[in-house]
């Protein structure tokens, strides 16, 4: 679900997207030949709905304002000032920049940025996900970092506020 | 090692996917060059920044929607072939009926001759699995008995052949 929130940077989206992906796992379950790969084969089925849906345009990012209450209430609990920093809490408007960032990223960065940074998948598991060779993942994981890098730079650089990891 | 190959080593630094060799050599680079040190710690820096990012939380009622799909797609009756659609509707002409019928004979009469080759395909492709997950098993087995072999007993007191016997005249 956070998977699919990142890669569409929408709840409503992710949510609709991880309906989908749950539903067609359920009906496709038989061409599961390996239980042990059940996650990478769930996460191929995700990347396989948001390539579906979107097809090389970029999905719209929800700023915090259109989201609903409801939504937000995850978000605003873990935003809040009183967390303080000691709480690693980035402020919402550094959140903002990164998941801006990730949404620009051309399709195939943004999924190995997502998997790798955000998901925390071993780079073997994200080649295996995608189909793709160990080198070439880790190519393209570096240079989506670097991108992604880049603009947070470029924010923290325009910005008196510059928040740190504890 | 150069700048270059140092660089594009960062990020798998960072997450940890380097080889001991491979992660001495960046990090010795590293303590000497401070181009390659900035770009380290940006991209560090970044990263914590992302790691940090809030978790959505799914919503209460995304997994009684999920359930309720399901339950449905379980209890949907398959889709028929179109084939069969086709037929059922009454203003088709029996003859184009008769027709259709005799396609499908021989479209079926292909597909049994198609049948061994899928056949030796999987059963390929099982062979495959099995042996993959052997290979798996045996490189686990191995770094298994590499950790036991470098198991130190801590209780062992160190030996020494040389020292001198403190009873002997």
């Amino acid at each position: 679900m956070n998977y699919l929130y990142r890669m569409t940077g929408s709840r409503e989206e992710a949510e609709d997207l991880a309906q989908d992906t749950f539903i067609l796992a359920y009906t496709k379950l038989d061409t599961l030949k390996d239980p042990d790969r059940f996650q990478s084969w769930l996460y191929r089925i995700a990347q396989n709905n948001v390539y579906q849906r979107y097809r090389g345009r970029k999905p719209v990012t929800e700023s915090i304002d259109q989201a609903d209450e409801d939504s937000l209430s995850e978000l605003q609990k873990l935003a809040s000032p009183e967390h303080g920093p000691e709480e690693q809490v980035l402020s919402e408007e550094l959140e903002q920049v990164i998941q801006e960032a990730i949404r620009e990223l051309p399709e195939k960065y943004r999924t190995v940025f997502v998997l790798s940074a955000i998901q925390r998948l071993s780079y073997a598991e994200i080649a295996e996900i995608l189909r793709r060779s160990l080198p070439a993942v880790k190519s393209d994981i570096h240079r989506a970092r670097v991108a992604v890098r880049d603009k947070v730079k470029r924010y923290l650089g325009v910005t008196d506020e510059m928040p740190k990891v504890h | 090692m150069k700048c270059r190959k140092c660089t594009e080593s960062l990020t798998a630094l960072i997450d940890g996917e380097l080889t001991a060799q491979e992660e001495d050599a960046v990090r010795g680079h590293l303590a000497d060059c401070s181009s390659c040190r900035e770009e380290y710690e940006t991209l560090l820096e970044t990263t914590q920044y992302v790691e940090i990012l809030p978790e959505l939380i799914p919503r209460t009622t995304l997994w009684a929607g999920i359930e309720r799909s399901l339950a449905s797609a379980a209890t949907m009756r398959p889709e028929q072939p179109w084939l069969l659609r086709t037929l059922q509707r009454r203003w088709v002409p029996v003859s184009a009926a008769a027709g259709l019928i005799l396609a499908i004979l021989a479209g079926t009469q292909m597909l049994n001759d198609r049948n061994p080759l899928e056949t030796q395909y999987r059963e390929f492709m099982e062979t495959r699995e099995l042996l993959f997950k052997q290979h798996r098993e045996v490189l686990s087995n191995r770094e298994r008995i590499q950790q036991l072999r470098d198991l130190r007993n801590p209780f062992s007191a160190p030996v020494s052949l040389s020292q001198a016997n403190p009873f002997r005249e």
